[in-house]
């Protein structure tokens, strides 16, 4: 593959749409101080649960926590999980989000939050704790059985926009088990945003974005620095 | 070497002067009369980028106070202000979200496009047009028909000359004859085919409350007919060609000046697709539409015995308006979409029982007796000739069309705001849906002209999403895309969605593995409809 | 029913799938007036609500976006009971070994007692549009077994076509169907084993590219052996298999105010911008020019007087779940049953009038309902090693191309032939024989939940340690490597028709409306069997020259499973369903033995016409859907001359 310019990270755009910066996996430098009240604002949890213990839909910084834990176990890029988002160059924790016309992430927020708060309140503590470090995610995540699990389920739901619930994953996790686990797809945005098949360099079945002709040839690699379509996909470290 | 051929010369970044010459017409419509000529730029000249000067938040439920009425510098400037050339929108600005301003920007623009395009064509200013004003892009100057450049083999490639004696010649040379013995000049004349009634991958016809059918009609800008002419794309053979074996179809780009990089500026490639009802004498009286004076030609029989389809004189009302704009920043183009504000309520309002009619595809009235919602008409949906392009003898069936998808908030407020500068013409009567762009940056800006990429400067090899996550996701004009509203995925209305599937007739795709040879037709599906 | 108050037309057709609305169009546009009655739901203004479902289905079989629905809800574990469904079809959910003998769970009925019929169908405007898009001529041989490869044999299982019905004389309705279907491929590719084209002739549209394991798999079948080969069997000694487009109902060009094929890799069950043809598109050409769409109104009963159909009752429902909501009749000059080879004969069986036909009519061969065939499917999968570049799956058509000059030869006297589908999904539902759910998810959940689901989560194939549990990049680059070189291949096997294999009605089981349910026996033969057991070989060849690893494997207690000894090894082997069912009422020149003639017109009643690929008498390899659409034009132009001969 070639290296050409526009593949630059750093490189910003001339002309016309001012101040836009192109090609950076930071999009925008603008802070956002305010919360985001969007027609798209994150559903709360289900009257009855522990709200206080849980996650709160309306915090950028839980959201925020919400994306760091979902790239470290995901191993996908922060930008790929919230295309608007603009890091805070002091504190990755007051980034802002962002809202993409998409916005899966909300979705995923609020379903996790509604199937188990308290759990959840852990792992988005987990990931401020350890917000500098995937590894170091990873292995608080893995020290006990109610985070592991519930962060097994987050992965599938990133991965294949259909919830596993910790419990049966738990109850099948004898090493070297083969069962089939029942599942919920969350929504029909979910399964088309589902994050497994741009990592194996295609696209969910039923959904493609591609011209006649493409499987043709070669995909693109997501990761590779020279390819056309990349941002960077996969990565071992945060944000 | 991905692709062999760089297609011809200096479209998009020449210095274009477009010459200006006579045009003798007149300011009222329906005829045209010897008048004294008149210097007027055609659209697209100059170049003005602006962004809009409004104080305050539009994203939320009421407009912000103090932004009415508008000043009248900034009325003067916005009215003035001519089509963009390319948008200017930035996260940044008034709005809590970045996507918001962004939004915003494009409906500005939008906003700024419909003025320009709609603006009177003998070049008096938006305010004091009449409903039935030719307009700029009514002018054959500025845009073509469709079916005026993918002509059929025996009627010889088409034509665009610059000299306006010649354009009308050529105009009435592809006129069908049942026109030509009515035609004056001004006249409209919309030549129909099955897409001019029966809506996108034959959904269906939308009738309204008279029991007419409503007709849709596609037309260009010169920057794309040129394109199309030099490359040879208006006939099935031309596309099929050798020549065009490796022709990545790339339509030329709008951009602002820019003098330090000697970008001087050009419009780019424009389509519009538009929607027109045939207005009854008491609705040409009550002037509430934009009205032309048309010849219609009905579509031609399949039955080669048949004889010629009647071609009838109407007064056509404007009741949608599609503009899409090729720029260096979003080659996955700008979507923009206008219709009458009396087409249809919104799904909320019809559960509120909120009525703003009476409605052109909605009875109010119907109570039990109501066609079901947005369902298709009962076929057959071919026009019977006799029947003049009402759909049935009598008014059996009247289409009952619901938006399914409201306007957001930012989109009505931007709406009233321009509404109050056009109070009193014909054009506060029309309503901005809502603009579709491509939002992923990173990945609409690849290979764009901002990048200084080579050709060709819009990139179909994209993956994994090459329509670069269209911001709003779905959106569809209820006189357009009436059946397909919705937002499921791939099967909803969506513009780049829906046109990113667009292919033309070329030779290839990939004949030998691994060479690459591609049939898209950058987001139009016009190539499709050579003969 | 007072016949006064039947709908009048005609010609009444029963089904609205690829026979009956190419055949409702041909007459339509003829100025013949036309009435369809279709069992399920008429069609809609778009496919938002069909996708939708879809997308939010956990199992995506091929039934899942179409009505009725499977289950009330999607997370609950049992199906809705088909006694609770109007106008009810058979789904592959009830092909487990749990359920595909429990009547309250299948469709269909099947008492267990011998192999479970695997295929499925819709009942909706449109019929089975949930079908892959291969349009496939048959090749000569298919239509002569009996004289090409039985003659000496006494009882060679397989009848000769009618003699009027060959490769070439019926190569002019094949090229009409292909121009209606919109079918992609290129003549001079698609010229093998004789199969005849006229010398001018051109597909609609080029064919469709190949994908990139369509092109591994050329490259490595292109030099071979005698030796490998010898097993097959052909005419001439092998040393190349050629690998060719599949001929695909699926746009590469804009055709018909349809785009051209976006990849979505979804054909099977349903193309989201309808690139795929299906026949909802000439149904809306039929019912555009006249034709008229009764929609939920299921067939009930044939009237037959004096020899002839006088009528045909039916019975109308609002709900899936019935109850049924009322009932009408039809009267017409010719009736044509469409309703495919499962219900065709079930509403023949279901006609007693009153024991006058108490047989069912037009079934004075006992033929009807037997002779259930379909094209036992073999699948296999393998893992190409991480030496081989990957050939990424899950991009493109479902299928693109495949392997089809095997289906001929000397070989056919002996044991079943076979085609070769190239599959590009991947593991997708083949996946450790589906005991597990679908990929990508099992191989996913094996990763993240370290269990071994797929066979893949040993460190002989992930290069880490046994069962291993992941996550962030080490999880994300694991599943790349191992899902882009996953692949799948097919084997369309020939089964012989046997009067044994049959649809009945059941005694015992209804539908909502109190119709009487289909019961299904079935089972393979020693041919076919053979058939499968090269069909084995031929992949042990075709992963051999890959370099893959094969991770075929048959779930415990399959019950479509059979062991063979090969090469003095035992081994596992079974079949699915292609979704191709034939032979029920078969075509033959003898009223005897067949039930209708080459016309498809009943041999009893000379004003009924039965359609669809129920009447093939042979198989063949080749996906029926093209040659039914063949035989139906022909039909319908059959018609037309009858109605014009009869005033």
């Amino acid at each position: 593959m070639s290296t050409s310019p526009h593949h630059e990270r750093s490189r910003i755009a001339p002309g016309a749409t001012i101040p836009e910066q192109a090609g950076e996996v930071s999009r925008r430098s603008m802070l956002a101080g305010t919360v985001a009240t969007t027609a798209v604002a994150a559903v709360g949890p289900i009257a009855g649960t522990a709200y206080a213990q849980g996650a709160d839909p309306n915090s950028k910084q839980d959201m925020m926590a919400f994306l760091l834990l979902s790239a470290a176990l995901t191993g996908v890029h922060v930008a790929n999980l919230a295309p608007e988002f603009a890091p805070d160059k002091t504190d990755v924790l007051n980034s802002d989000p962002g809202v993409d016309p998409i916005n899966v992430k909300n979705e995923y927020f609020a379903w996790i939050n509604a199937s188990d708060g308290p759990t959840f309140g852990k792992l988005l503590q987990i990931a401020k704790d350890h917000r500098q470090s995937a590894s170091d995610i990873i292995n608080g995540v893995n020290a006990s059985d109610d985070t592991r699990f519930l962060a097994r389920s987050i992965v599938l739901l990133w991965y294949l926009g259909s919830w596993y619930k910790p419990a049966d994953l738990k109850s099948n996790s004898a090493p070297g088990a083969a069962a089939f686990i029942a599942s919920q797809v969350v929504s029909a945005k979910a399964y088309t945003q589902g994050l497994v098949w741009q990592i194996a360099q295609t696209h969910p079945m039923g959904y493609s974005n591609l011209q006649f002709g493409y499987w043709s040839r070669d995909p693109d690699d997501p990761n590779d620095p020279g390819s056309r379509s990349n941002l960077g996909f996969i990565t071992q470290t945060i944000p | 070497m991905r692709y062999s051929r760089l297609f011809a010369a200096g479209l998009t970044t020449a210095v274009v002067l477009v010459a200006m010459f006579d045009w003798s017409g007149p300011s009222s419509a329906q005829t045209q009369t010897a008048a004294a000529a008149a210097q007027v730029e055609p659209l697209g000249q100059p170049c003005i980028a602006m962004t809009d000067p409004f104080k305050g938040r539009m994203a939320g439920a009421d407009l912000p106070p103090g932004l009415l009425p508008v000043g009248d510098d900034d009325k003067s400037a916005i009215l003035k202000s001519g089509l963009p050339c390319q948008e200017r929108v930035s996260p940044g600005g008034p709005e809590a979200i970045g996507l918001d301003n962004l939004q915003r920007g494009f409906d500005f623009y939008s906003w700024r496009t419909f003025i320009a395009m709609n603006s009177p064509a003998d070049g008096s200013p938006i305010g004091q047009s009449q409903p039935d004003s030719p307009t700029r892009w009514e002018d054959m100057n500025n845009f073509k028909q469709l079916l005026d450049v993918m002509l059929p083999a025996d009627m010889g490639p088409p034509k665009w000359p610059s000299d306006r004696a010649q354009m009308e010649a050529e105009k009435v040379r592809l006129m069908p004859p049942a026109c030509r013995v009515r035609y004056k000049p001004g006249m409209m004349v919309v030549k129909m085919i099955e897409e001019s009634y029966n809506e996108p991958f034959k959904t269906g016809p939308l009738i309204d409350q008279k029991g007419r059918y409503a007709i849709f009609d596609i037309l260009m800008n010169r920057r794309m007919f040129d394109y199309i002419s030099n490359n040879n794309l208006f006939s099935k053979k031309g596309q099929q060609s050798r020549a065009n074996f490796g022709l990545a179809v790339d339509f030329p780009v709008g951009q602002n000046p820019d003098p330090a990089k000697g970008i001087a500026g050009d419009v780019g490639a424009f389509m519009l697709k538009v929607s027109w009802k045939i207005l009854a004498p008491e609705e040409i009286k009550a002037r509430n539409f934009h009205m032309v004076n048309a010849l219609v030609s009905m579509p031609k029989s399949d039955d080669p015995k048949a004889p010629p389809p009647p071609c009838l004189q109407e007064t056509l009302g404007l009741i949608g308006f599609h503009a899409v704009h090729k720029t260096a920043s979003r080659p996955q183009w700008i979507w923009t979409s206008f219709e009458h504000v009396r087409n249809v309520p919104d799904k909320d309002e019809v559960a509120a029982g909120k009525f703003d009619g009476p409605y052109s595809f909605y009875d109010i009235n119907c109570r039990d007796n109501c066609a079901k919602v947005n369902a298709t008409p009962p076929r057959p949906w071919t026009p019977d000739p006799a029947l003049q392009l009402k759909f049935r003898k009598n008014v059996e069936f009247k289409s009952q069309i619901v938006r399914e998808i409201p306007l957001t908030n930012a989109t009505k407020n931007m709406n009233t705001v321009f509404h109050s500068m056009l109070h009193g013409t014909v054009w506060e009567n029309y309503m901005l849906l809502s603009t579709q762009w491509p939002s992923a940056f990173g990945c609409t800006s690849l290979h764009s002209q901002s990048f200084d990429a080579p050709a060709p400067k819009t990139d179909f090899l994209k993956q994994p999403d090459m329509t670069c996550s269209p911001a709003p996701t779905f959106l569809a004009n209820s006189t357009l895309e009436t059946y397909s509203q919705g937002d499921i995925p791939q099967a909803s209305s969506s513009c780049i969605g829906c046109h990113g599937n667009a292919v033309s007739f070329q030779t290839g795709s990939n004949p030998k593995p691994g060479q690459v040879r591609l049939n898209q037709s950058d987001f139009t599906f016009m190539l499709e409809k050579a003969q | 029913m007072a016949d006064n108050n039947c709908i009048k037309c005609d010609v009444a057709i029963v089904g609205s799938g690829f026979a009956g609305a190419l055949i409702a169009n041909e007459l339509s546009q003829k100025g013949i007036s036309v009435v369809i009655l279709e069992a399920g739901p008429g069609i809609p203004p778009n496919i938002n609500d069909y996708m939708k479902q879809f997308y939010n289905a956990s199992a995506k079989v091929p039934e899942s976006p179409f009505p009725p629905k499977l289950k009330q809800k999607d997370t609950d574990p049992k199906l809705i009971d088909p006694a609770k469904v109007a106008a009810g079809r058979p789904t592959v959910l009830t092909l487990g070994a749990d359920n595909w003998k429990d009547p309250e769970q299948a469709y269909l009925v099947q008492d267990g007692k011998r192999r479970p019929f695997a295929s499925t169908y819709e009942r909706v405007a449109g019929g089975t549009s949930h079908w892959l898009g291969t349009s496939l001529r048959f090749v000569p041989g298919d239509f002569t077994m009996k004289s090409s490869y039985g003659k000496q044999a006494t009882n060679f299982p397989f009848p000769d076509w009618p003699k009027d019905i060959t490769s070439q004389s019926l190569s002019k309705w094949y090229g009409l169907a292909e121009a209606e279907l919109g079918v992609s491929a290129d003549v001079k590719e698609q010229s093998f084993l004789g199969i005849y084209f006229p010398s001018t002739y051109a597909y609609p549209m080029p064919k469709i590219p190949p994908s990139l394991l369509d092109q591994r798999i050329g490259g490595a079948l292109a030099q071979l052996s005698e030796n490998e080969t010898r097993f097959l069997g052909m005419e001439k000694p092998v040393t190349e298999v050629k690998v060719r487009s599949l001929p695909a109902a699926r746009n590469s060009q804009p055709y018909r105010n349809r785009r051209a094929c976006a990849g979505n890799t979804n054909c099977i069950p349903i193309c989201p911008i309808q690139a795929k043809y299906d026949p909802t598109i000439t149904l809306n050409e039929a019912t555009n020019r006249g034709a008229r769409l009764i929609d939920h109104a299921v067939a009930s009963e044939v009237i037959v007087e004096d020899g002839r159909v006088s009528q045909i009752n039916f019975v109308k429902y609002t709900d899936e779940a019935g109850p049924k909501s009322g009932e009408g009749c039809v009267k017409a000059r010719i009736y044509v049953i469409a309703a495919n080879a499962i219900e065709t004969p079930r509403l023949l069986l279901m006609s007693r009038n009153q024991g006058r036909t108490s047989k069912g009519v037009a079934n004075s061969s006992d033929m009807v309902g037997r002779n259930l065939m379909d094209h036992p499917y073999y699948v296999a999968w393998a893992l190409l090693p991480p030496t081989e570049k990957p050939v990424f799956p899950y991009r493109g058509p479902l299928i693109t191309s495949g392997i089809g000059d095997l289906c001929d030869g000397p070989f056919r006297a002996k044991r079943a032939a076979f085609r070769v589908d190239i599959g590009n999904e991947g593991w997708n539902y083949v996946i450790a024989g589906g005991a597990f759910g679908a990929d990508p998810h099992v191989t996913t959940i094996d990763f993240v939940n370290g269990m071994n689901s797929s066979g893949l989560n040993k460190q002989q194939f992930n290069q880490i340690k046994d069962n291993v549990a992941l996550f962030g990049a080490d999880l994300a680059h694991k599943l790349n490597d191992l899902i882009s070189r996953q692949l799948r291949i097919g084997f369309l096997v020939e089964q012989t028709p046997d009067p044994d294999n049959r649809v009945t009605l059941s005694s015992k089981f209804r539908d909502a409306l109190g119709l009487p349910r289909p019961e299904i026996s079935y089972d393979i033969s020693e041919y076919t069997k053979q058939g499968i057991v090269a069909a084995f070989r031929m992949k042990n060849l075709i992963f051999n020259k890959l370099g893959a690893r094969d991770f075929t494997v048959r779930a415990d207690g399959d019950p479509a499973g059979f062991d063979e000894v090969i090469d003095g090894q035992p081994v596992k082997l079974t079949y699915g369903g292609a979704g191709h069912i034939m032979g029920t009422c078969r075509m033959g020149d003898n009223p005897k033995t067949s039930v209708v003639d080459s016309n498809q017109r009943s041999h009893d009643h000379n004003n009924l016409y039965l359609v669809g690929s129920g009447t093939f008498p042979t198989g063949g390899t080749a996906n029926p859907t093209l040659t039914l659409s063949a035989l139906a034009l022909r039909t319908a132009d059959n018609i037309v001359s009858s109605l014009k001969s009869h005033g």
